[in-house]
C-alpha cells in the first residue's frame, strides 16, 4: 500500500512509458490451478468421507462433526470471495500497485460468490433439520441454537459444555455439568433463550445469509464489470466509478463481515460475544486472500519474462510488507481479545478460552502463537524474503495452513468430545475438499483473461522508476 | 543561507519551474528559497508576525490560569474538582486521554508514513512531531495532578532495592506509565535526530553569536559528510521502526485502563483498535488546526499545500469511520449478547440516563459531521476542513467523557450518582490548552517548523532536490 499507481491523468510528471503493452505477452498457462484443485478435491473428499465414517463409530456427535468440520472448510474459503471485495476496495482507494498485480486474482475470486453460496446450503439445511429434530435425534448442526430441543422450558444452556447440562448416553439423560456449578448467571440462560428468539433462529439466519450474498454479490458484479471496461477502454469515467465504489465498498464489507462472522462463527458459542472478533476474522480473510493471490500469481508468472520485469522488487516488497502488516494486526487483535477476556474472567466470556485451553486444544493455541505471529514476524523482517518469489510462495502456503488451523480453533472446540474423535483431520480434509471445489470454480474464472491488465495501470508499473 | 549540503552558486537552478505533479510543493522553490523561507522565521530574517504575539499571549494567559488552578489544587487537594464516587476519575482522565490521542498523529506521520513511502508526510512531519511531544506533556500532567500527592510520582516506578516499592503490575495504569514515558522519550529522540541537520543549517546561517552557540551545540558537530548522512539515515530508519509499534501500544494500553474492568460498555474487546483509530483521528484534526495558521500567518501554503490538507481530510474520514464502527460495535454487541447489563447500560447512555445528550453530542460531532469529508469540495476548502476538525476535537473529548460518566449509573440504583465538573476542572482543562499553545508558539519561533533538509531533498531534481526522501529512496 505504498507507492501509488495513479490514473495517468493525475500523474503527468511520471508518465514514462516503455512502449505499448501487448496483452499476448501476459498470457500464462492456467492449467496447473485446475489440476491442483482437482487433485486436492479428490484427496479432500475421500479423506473427509473415510474419516467421517470412522468418526461415526467413535464420537457420539459423529453426524454433527460432519457439518461442524465442513463449516471450517466453508468459512476458510469464504475468505476468498469476501476478502477479495474488501481488498479490492482498499486497492482502489489507495491506488496501490498490488491492486494491479493481483487484480485478476481478486476479480476471479469475487466471481466465485455463487459457488460459495451453494457450498453454504448444506449447513443451512443442517440448521433446519436440527430445528425440527426431536431430542433423541439430537443436533446435527454446528450451531447450538439450531437444536430444536432447546425450545422447551426445561432446557438449559451451558457455556462450558455446549448446549445442555445433560447428555444422552445410551438413551439415558446424564448430567454433564450443572449450570450453577459452572458459575453461570441464571440470567445468562434466559438471555441465550431471548437471543434465539430475536436473532439466532433458522429463518432469520437464512434471510440474513441471502442479504449478505446479494450485497457482496452486487459489489463483485460492479468491480468486475467496471474494472474490465476500464481496462479495455482506459476511460477515466470508469476509473471514477470504481473509486467511488471503493469507499462504500470497504465500509459495507466491514459491516457485512461483522454480521457474517457473528452469525456463522461467533454463534457456535452460546454466550460468547466479542466485538474484537470481526477484526480477527477480517484479518484472517485478508491474509488468506492475499496469500492465495501471491501463491497463484507468483507461481503462474514465474516463466514469463515480461511479467517478471514488470513486477519489480519494489512491488514485491510492498506485497510482502502488506502481508506482514496484516499478520501483525491479526496478532494484535487476537492478543488484545484474549488479554481482555482473561482479565475480565466473566463466565459467559471465559468459557470460549477455557474450552480452547483444554482437552489438547491448548497445543493448537501455542502453535498459533508461534507460527501465526512469531515466525512470520521474524521472517518478514528480512527484505530479501519479500523479493524472493520462491520463499514468498512458501510463506503464503504457510500462512494459509495456519489460517486454516485458526478457523478450526474458532469453531471445532465449541462442543465437547469426551470420547475423542477424528474432528481435527476431518476439518483439514474439509478444508481440502471445499478448497478443491472452490479452486475449480476459481480456475474457470481466472483463465478468462490475461493475468495482468494490458492498460495504463500496468503501463505505469512497467515504467515505474524510469526517470 | 550557505550550507554544506547546497550546490555551488553557479549550478543553482533558476525558475520558473513546472508545477509539482502531485501538488505537494509549490512556489517555484529552490534550495536557497526553502532555507530562507523556513530558517528565516527562526533567525529573525522577517519580523515576528503580530498574530504570533496574539497566540503567544493567549497561551500565556491560559497557562497562568493553569498555574492558579494547580497552586490551589496543591493547597486544597483534589476535592476542589467535581470527582466523587461513583465517577472518581472525571475530567482528569478525560483530558489525559484526549491529549494523548492528539499526540498520536505526529509519530504516525513521521514514522509510519515514512515506512509506507508516503512522500506527503515530509512537509508536515516536523510540526506534527512537536505537536505530539507537547500534547503528551499536557496529557502527562493530568495523572500526575490527579494523584493528590504529585511529589510522590516516583512511586509509579518499581524501586525495589532502595524503597521496597513494587507497583501492581497487573494494573494497566502501571503499564500506562511505561507506555507513555517510552512514547515520549522515543518521540523526543526521533524529533531531535530529525532536527540535527537543520540545526547545522541554522548554525551556518546564524546572525548572532548566541544563535551560533545554541544551534551549533544542538547540531552536535554535523558537517554533512557522507558518513554523517549514512549514519543519520540508518538511525532515522531505525527510530521509525521503533516508533511504529509505539503508535499502537500507547493508546492500546490507555484503552486497557477501561476495558480490563468488568464495567458494562467498558469491558469491550474492540476498545484497543477503537482507541487507536480515535487517537489518529483527533491527531490529524489537530494537524489541520495547526496547519491553517501556519499557512495563513507564515504563508506556508506553498509547502503545506492544498493537497496536504486534502490528504489530512481523507485520513480523518477513514479514521473517523473506524471510530464510528466502534460506536456501532458497542451497540451491536450489547444487542447480540443479550446481556441485560450491557443493554441496560447502553439504554442509560443513549436515552434513559442524565447524560444522554452527551452521547448524541458525540455522535453528531464525531460521526455525522465528519461525513462531510466524503465531498472533495469540502476537503479542498481550508475553512470547511478547519470546522470539521473542530468538530472532531469536540467529539473526541466527548467520547472519553461519555465513557467516564458511564459510572454514574450502574445496576444498583442506590449507588447511582451524578457528576458535574467545577470551575477548577474547566480552568485546568483550559490551562492545559494554554500550555500547548505556549509551547507550540515557542517552537515555531525558535525551531524550524518544517524540515529544511527534508524539504530540500523533496524538491524536484530540476529545482536542485532529489525528488524524494533519502530514507525512502535509499531503502529501496
Amino acid at each position: 500500500m505504498t507507492e501509488a499507481t495513479q490514473h495517468p491523468e493525475s500523474h503527468g510528471g511520471h508518465d514514462h512509458h516503455d512502449g505499448p503493452l501487448n496483452a499476448d505477452s501476459f498470457t500464462v498457462d492456467f492449467s496447473p490451478v485446475r489440476a491442483i484443485s482437482l487433485i486436492v478435491l479428490l484427496i479432500g473428499a475421500i479423506a473427509f468421507g473415510v474419516l467421517g465414517v470412522i468418526n461415526l463409530g467413535i464420537s457420539h456427535s459423529g453426524m454433527r462433526d460432519f457439518f461442524t468440520t465442513y463449516l471450517v472448510g466453508v468459512i476458510f474459503w469464504a475468505s476468498l470471495p469476501f476478502g477479495a471485495i474488501g481488498m479490492m476496495s482498499l486497492a482502489y482507494l489507495t491506488t496501490a500497485s498490488w491492486g494491479v498485480v493481483l487484480r485478476r486474482h481478486f476479480q476471479a475470486a469475487q466471481r466465485t460468490i455463487p459457488v460459495l453460496a451453494l457450498l453454504c446450503v448444506p449447513l443451512i439445511a443442517s440448521v433446519f433439520l436440527s430445528h425440527s429434530a426431536t431430542q433423541m435425534e439430537g443436533n446435527i448442526s454446528p450451531f447450538w441454537w439450531a437444536d430444536g430441543s432447546l425450545n422447551g422450558p426445561a432446557a438449559a444452556i451451558n457455556p462450558n459444555g455446549g448446549m445442555k447440562d445433560f447428555a444422552l448416553v445410551d438413551g439415558k439423560e446424564v448430567s454433564v455439568a450443572g449450570t450453577a456449578r459452572e458459575g453461570m448467571r441464571p440470567e445468562a440462560i434466559e438471555e441465550a433463550h431471548h437471543k434465539m428468539h430475536d436473532y439466532l433462529n433458522p429463518m432469520f439466519f437464512t434471510i440474513r445469509f441471502i442479504g449478505y450474498f446479494l450485497l457482496m454479490g452486487a459489489f463483485a458484479y460492479f468491480y468486475n464489470a467496471w474494472g474490465l471496461k476500464y481496462e479495455d477502454t482506459d476511460e477515466p469515467a470508469y476509473w471514477s466509478k470504481l473509486r467511488g465504489l471503493a469507499g462504500p465498498g470497504l465500509l459495507l464489507w466491514a459491516l457485512t463481515m461483522t454480521f457474517f462472522a457473528t452469525d456463522w462463527v461467533m454463534s457456535v458459542e452460546p454466550t460468547w460475544a466479542s466485538s474484537m472478533f470481526p477484526v480477527v476474522f477480517g484479518m484472517n480473510q485478508f491474509t488468506t486472500v492475499f496469500s492465495v493471490g501471491v501463491l497463484v500469481v507468483y507461481a503462474l508468472t514465474s516463466g514469463n519474462p515480461t511479467i517478471t520485469a514488470i513486477v519489480k522488487d519494489k512491488f514485491r516488497i510492498d506485497m510482502g510488507s502488506l502481508l506482514f502488516g496484516f499478520t501483525m494486526v491479526w496478532a494484535y487483535a487476537t492478543f488484545c481479545q484474549y488479554m481482555l477476556v482473561w482479565a475480565g474472567n466473566l463466565p459467559e466470556e471465559i468459557a470460549y478460552y477455557r474450552k480452547r485451553g483444554d482437552a489438547g486444544w491448548q497445543y493448537l493455541a501455542f502453535f498459533l502463537m508461534a507460527c501465526h505471529f512469531l515466525l512470520p514476524f521474524i521472517i518478514f523482517l528480512f527484505r530479501e524474503v519479500k523479493t524472493n518469489r520462491k520463499v514468498m510462495q512458501g510463506l503464503a502456503l504457510w500462512i494459509l495452513l495456519v489460517n486454516a488451523l485458526d478457523v478450526l480453533w474458532w469453531i471445532v472446540p465449541s462442543y465437547p468430545h469426551p470420547e475423542g474423535g477424528l474432528y481435527v483431520p476431518m476439518s483439514l480434509a474439509a478444508v481440502l475438499m471445499v478448497g478443491g471445489l472452490w479452486g475449480l470454480a476459481y480456475s474457470w474464472q481466472l483463465r478468462r483473461r490475461p493475468i495482468l491488465p494490458a492498460n495504463s495501470e500496468t503501463q505505469f508499473l512497467a515504467s515505474w522508476g524510469h526517470h | 543561507m550557505a550550507t554544506a549540503t547546497e550546490t555551488t552558486a553557479e549550478k543553482r537552478p533558476q525558475g520558473p519551474f513546472t508545477p509539482h505533479p502531485d501538488g505537494l510543493i509549490g512556489g517555484n522553490h529552490t534550495l536557497d528559497s526553502i532555507g530562507h523561507k523556513i530558517g528565516g522565521v527562526v533567525l529573525s530574517e522577517q519580523p515576528t508576525p503580530n498574530a504570533w504575539w496574539a497566540f503567544f499571549l493567549l497561551g500565556l494567559t491560559l497557562l497562568g490560569g493553569l498555574g492558579v488552578a494547580l497552586a490551589y489544587l496543591f493547597y486544597a487537594g483534589v476535592g476542589i474538582w467535581g470527582i466523587n464516587v461513583p465517577v472518581a476519575w472525571g475530567f482528569a482522565i478525560v483530558n489525559f486521554v484526549w491529549w494523548i490521542g492528539i499526540g498520536h498523529a505526529g509519530t504516525l506521520i513521521s514514522a509510519i508514513l515514512l515506512l509506507l513511502h508516503q512522500k506527503w508526510r515530509t512537509s508536515i512531519n516536523r510540526f506534527a512531531e512537536a505537536m505530539t511531544i507537547f500534547a503528551v506533556a499536557c496529557a502527562g500532567l493530568f495523572p500526575l495532578i490527579h494523584m493528590g500527592r504529585p511529589w510522590l510520582f516516583y512511586w509509579l516506578y518499581p524501586v525495589p532495592v532502595n524503597f521496597a516499592m513494587w507497583p501492581q503490575f497487573r494494573s494497566p495504569l502501571t503499564w500506562d506509565v511505561f507506555a507513555v514515558t517510552t512514547y515520549f522519550s522515543v518521540s523526543l529522540m526521533f524529533w531531535f535526530v530529525g532536527l540535527v541537520p537543520d540545526f547545522a543549517v541554522l548554525r551556518d546561517a546564524s546572525k548572532t553569536r548566541l544563535q551560533r552557540f545554541v544551534y551549533g551545540n544542538l547540531a552536535l558537530g554535523w558537517r554533512g559528510s557522507a558518513i554523517h548522512w549514512r549514519r543519520y539515515e540508518k538511525l532515522y530508519l531505525l527510530l521509525a521502526g521503533l516508533s511504529t509499534p509505539l503508535v499502537f501500544s500507547v493508546h492500546t494500553v490507555v484503552s486497557f485502563d477501561f476495558a480490563v474492568a468488568i464495567v458494562p460498555l467498558w469491558h469491550a474487546t474492540i476498545f484497543p483498535p477503537f482507541f487507536v483509530s480515535g487517537a489518529i483521528f483527533s491527531g490529524f484534526a489537530m494537524v489541520v488546526w495547526l496547519a491553517v495558521p501556519l499557512r495563513r500567518v507564515y504563508g506556508m501554503g506553498d509547502l503545506i499545500t492544498d493537497r496536504h490538507m486534502e490528504l489530512c481530510g481523507r485520513v480523518m474520514l477513514g479514521t473517523g469511520l473506524m471510530v464510528s464502527y466502534g460506536y456501532f460495535c458497542e451497540v451491536w454487541m450489547s444487542f447480540y449478547s443479550h446481556s441485560i447489563y450491557e443493554w441496560d447500560t447502553t439504554m442509560q447512555r443513549m436515552w434513559l440516563g442524565p447524560y444522554w445528550w452527551s452521547y448524541w453530542a458525540l455522535i453528531t460531532t464525531n460521526t455525522i459531521i465528519p461525513q462531510l469529508l466524503w465531498f472533495r469540495k469540502l476537503r479542498n476548502n481550508e475553512w470547511a476542513l478547519f470546522a470539521i476538525a473542530g468538530s472532531a476535537h469536540i467529539g473526541m473529548w466527548f467520547e472519553r467523557y461519555v465513557i467516564v460518566i458511564t459510572l454514574s449509573r450502574d445496576q444498583l440504583p442506590s449507588s447511582w450518582g451524578q457528576y458535574a465538573p467545577t470551575e477548577w476542572d474547566w480552568l485546568t482543562l483550559l490551562g492545559s490548552v494554554g500550555l500547548f499553545i505556549t509551547l507550540f508558539c515557542l517552537f515555531i519561533r525558535f525551531l524550524p517548523m518544517i524540515s529544511i533538509t527534508e524539504m530540500r531533498e523533496f524538491l524536484p531534481q530540476l529545482q536542485g532536490g532529489r525528488d524524494g526522501h533519502s530514507v525512502m529512496e535509499n531503502a529501496k
